[in-house]
């Protein structure tokens, strides 16, 4: 009957499609050429050879953070890079398991120790989760496989605001102590960091304002709900390109190439630097073989044009490749920082 | 004027073949993950992300805002059909569009679900064309406080909502505000409720818990009374297909106010298209004059709640283009996908890349178009879907809801939690308990608990910042209103009742 025929259709159509819809909500794979591989050149072949043994089958990468975050966008990058130059004979896809300000896709990858198919995007608040109560698993149950990127702070006031500067600011706090409003993400986020970071340099106490996400710090400062706000560059380029925003410091070493005017906090004398890093890591115990040429791969994206111009520079990031162990020996060097910041602002529950 | 001949600009710009084509495959997509439960805009755009970076970024754009706002549209399709909502935005739709779909009127539902979505859609992008800067500025007048006071009244407008008996509105209430207590504190970061499951740090998603209401326990109710081979409904001749033009017409009031509502609430940053179509269906029912047919198949009960999710989602691109802010999950993906393009979202946007501003809003109107009249054609064939034996169609439902609520976070933990609300959604239709007041309550309950300590932050620990300021204090008396007008309508009518007999 031709009812019971369109009827068949529309439940395996519904099926089909619900059926690659989820497949590509699991991870995502834009259609690259496959066959391609046996024709790369010669060296190549060589090359592939040697590193026969891994990967033989796909990948996952592990997102802990939802679609369109900071994490979300490095997870895509990479597997974009990697599939635009061939750089792995199997597929990389992505999963995002957000949840618990990253403790719950932490987590799913630590408890995989040994797996060489389960990588894991990992930043510094990834690292103090645990710090704070939140996961069980340290930065110590992963294998480091390599760091790529460091992003940056900024304090930035509204245009409208009477501060001009950040000794201006620091006087307010001192006549206010907590009334001076900052806005930041979640408690015990990186920005909540920074700001406390700067309140025991500076002698000062603010008041730190926690909201969700930098697009709703963003609202607030441009709406004038808050004095000023922590920002990573990239969240508030456009506002500071049109003039609605006032950059008063950045924490970091030397000042940054796109915002040639504004001071660090060093010069300004005030010892505070602060870096969030970006890398990748894999889970205890995972076969050497896989993590170095992962690494190699990492290496590879890191010097990539399309990476350095549509990923390090359009969000304002400094490139900072550093592989396996000495990504893991950073993480030791900045880890007893991190806990004094933490115990300053009072969030620190570690063991 | 000057903004037509830039929106003229844009729509030559939209309307290459190219572009046309690019919006055709983004509504259909969208349409397609809407009507899907569970998979929401944000994600569908997140994952389409990758197969844009090689396009012009006008091109993109327009491919990825059709996604947005056709999952909108998409989203009434399960909700009409088999009761389960694809999008959190579309469980006001089902309330009156699935009882439609039963009385073998599922075709004059969606009619009517196309139509008040095209209408809620163009207004909303009239309203965006003209007024997109001075509203975004409007909009950041809305601070903790403000946004508080309308938490508040959403949660009043409740009342209205509560079907036949209040206590059982209030029940499902409070029940809902009960669950949204669970996950961190966000001012002392200590975990509550959470019983050392890692998963409920960040509270009950409320997208599995609609998947368990509606989806899961509607197919236990069916299981009850299902006999093999039985449909729900075997009225779907062509005759049913369409209302007639009058009572179509009819509802313009009901699109004149969910548009407004819709978009009112969409321009602001974090409210969202949920918010929206509770508010419409909640004021849409305070405003009838035969507020007992709600919930039993009213055609104003969808035309509503769909007139205003489709204005919220031209309001949320409102602050997203004018400001460079996101107002929602899905334009914060947006947001990123700018950056990837070059683009640097920001208030400079439309005076540094007018072409693709502008070339993006023409896209919205060449999209909801192409929308509405797609659904329309495809009505006849949706409806066939109730043709299929109910004890085909119900494991196909379940499979559907739970394949879906799984890809919200790739997390097993989700899927109990459908599965356990499948259950007490159950028993909620057998006690008669509305399950949509849970659901505003576990929408509305975590933002309203964050802006409060939010406000008293900045104030210090003081209450008075929700009555000093002039926004805050007339949604206040609102939220008043909201609560004590039904309650006066209510005495009136029975007093008229009376005098009447």
């Amino acid at each position: 009957m031709k009812r019971s025929r369109l009827l068949v259709l529309v439940i395996s159509l519904v099926l089909v499609l619900s059926m690659l819809l989820v497949a590509s909500g699991c991870g995502t794979q834009a259609e690259e050429p496959k066959e391609e591989e046996p024709q790369a050149s010669e060296p190549a072949k060589e090359e592939e050879k040697e590193t026969a043994a891994w990967p033989q089958k796909p990948i996952e990468m592990t997102v802990p953070y939802s679609p369109g975050g900071g994490s979300d966008r490095l997870g895509r990058f990479i597997v974009k890079v990697i599939e635009q130059n061939n750089l792995l004979p199997e597929p990389i896809q992505v999963v995002n398991k957000p949840g618990g300000s990253g403790s719950v896709g932490s987590t799913y990858v630590a408890q995989n120790p040994g797996d060489a198919y389960k990588i894991l995007t990992f930043i510094t608040g990834q690292m103090t989760a645990p710090m704070t109560g939140m996961g069980t698993y340290s930065w110590r149950d992963f294998t480091p496989i390599a760091r790529l990127a460091l992003d940056e702070f900024l304090l930035l006031v509204h245009k409208d605001s009477p501060y001009q500067s950040l000794e201006e600011v620091l006087e307010a706090a001192k006549q206010k102590p907590g009334e001076f409003t900052v806005g930041g993400t979640a408690l015990g986020a990186e920005d909540n960091m920074v700001v406390g970071m700067l309140e025991n340099a500076a002698g000062v106490d603010f008041n730190y304002i926690p909201f969700d996400s930098g697009g709703e710090v963003n609202t607030n400062l441009m709406g004038k709900q808050i004095d000023s706000g922590i920002f990573n560059p990239n969240e508030a380029i456009g506002a500071i390109e049109s003039g609605d925003f006032r950059p008063l410091v950045v924490f970091r070493e030397e000042r940054l190439k796109d915002l040639p005017d504004v001071p660090t906090a060093k010069e300004l004398g005030y010892d505070v630097t602060f870096q969030m890093f970006r890398g990748v890591v894999g889970p205890k115990d995972m076969p050497e073989e896989a993590v170095k040429t992962m690494q190699e791969v990492l290496k590879k994206v890191s010097e990539d044009a399309d990476w350095q111009e549509n990923y390090i520079k359009r969000n304002m990031l400094t490139s900072a490749y550093l592989p396996g162990e000495e990504f893991g020996a950073y993480m030791a060097k900045i880890e007893p920082g991190l806990i004094d910041v933490l115990k300053a602002i009072g969030v620190y529950k570690g063991k | 004027m000057e903004t037509l001949q830039l929106l003229l600009q844009g729509l030559s710009t939209a309307l290459t073949p190219i572009n046309v084509l690019m919006a055709t495959i983004g509504v259909i997509l969208g349409a397609i993950i809407g009507a899907l439960p569970g998979i929401g805009s944000a994600t569908g755009v997140a994952v389409l992300l990758p197969i844009t970076y090689g396009m012009n970024p006008i091109t993109a754009v327009i491919l990825l805002a059709g996604v947005y706002y056709g999952a909108m549209y998409g989203g009434s399709i399960s909700a009409i059909l088999i009761n389960a909502p694809g999008d959190p935005a579309a469980v006001m739709t089902s309330l009156d569009g699935h009882p439609l779909a039963q009385q073998g009127r599922a075709g004059h539902a969606f009619t009517v679900a196309s139509g008040s979505s095209f209408i809620g859609g163009t207004f909303g992008i009239i309203m965006l064309t003209f007024l997109a800067p001075s509203l975004a500025r409007w909009a950041l007048n809305f601070g903790p406080p403000e946004y508080f006071a309308l938490m508040v009244m959403g949660l009043t407008t409740l009342t209205g909502l509560a079907g036949d008996s209040p206590i059982k509105g209030l029940i499902s209430t409070f029940f809902g505000l009960m669950l949204a207590m669970v996950g961190l504190d966000i001012v002392s970061g200590v975990g509550r409720y959470t019983y050392g499951v890692l998963e409920l740090l960040d509270g009950i998603d409320f997208l599995p818990v609609v998947m368990g209401l509606f989806g899961v326990a509607e197919v236990l109710a069916g299981m009850e009374s299902m006999a093999y081979g039985e449909m729900i409904t075997s009225k779907v001749g062509l005759r049913n297909m369409f209302p007639k033009a009058r009572e179509f017409f009819s509802l313009w009031k009901a699109w004149i106010r969910g548009a407004i509502i819709g978009f009112a609430i969409g321009v602001l940053p974090g409210a969202g298209a949920t918010m929206a179509s509770f508010m419409a269906y909640a004021t849409e029912k305070n405003f009838s004059r035969t507020p007992q047919r709600f919930g039993k198949g009213h055609l104003p009960g969808v035309a509503a709640p769909e007139a205003a999710n489709n204005a919220a989602s031209a309001g949320a691109m409102v602050p997203l283009l004018a400001l460079g802010i996101p107002g929602s999950a899905t334009t914060a993906v947006l947001l990123g996908a700018f950056m990837m393009y070059g683009l640097r979202p920001g208030p400079l946007l439309f005076a540094q890349r007018p072409d693709f501003a502008w070339a993006a809003i023409a896209s919205m109107y060449v999209g909801n178009i192409l929308l509405a009249i797609m659904i329309i054609v495809f009505i006849p064939l949706f409806v066939r879907v109730l043709l299929t034996p109910k004890n085909i169609l119900m494991p196909l439902i379940i499979v559907i809801t739970l394949v879906g609520t799984f890809s919200i976070r790739n997390n097993l933990i989700d899927v109990w939690i459908a599965l356990i609300f499948g259950v007490i959604g159950y028993l909620f239709k057998k006690l008669k308990i509305p399950a949509a007041p849970l659901v505003l309550a576990l929408v509305l309950g975590p933002l309203a608990e964050k802006t409060m300590r939010l406000s008293l932050m900045l104030s210090q620990g003081s209450f008075s910042i929700f009555f000093t300021r002039p926004i805050a204090l007339v949604l206040m008396i609102a939220a008043f209103a909201a609560l004590v007008i039904p309650i006066i309508i209510q005495l009136r009518a029975s007093r008229s009742v009376k005098n009447g007999s």
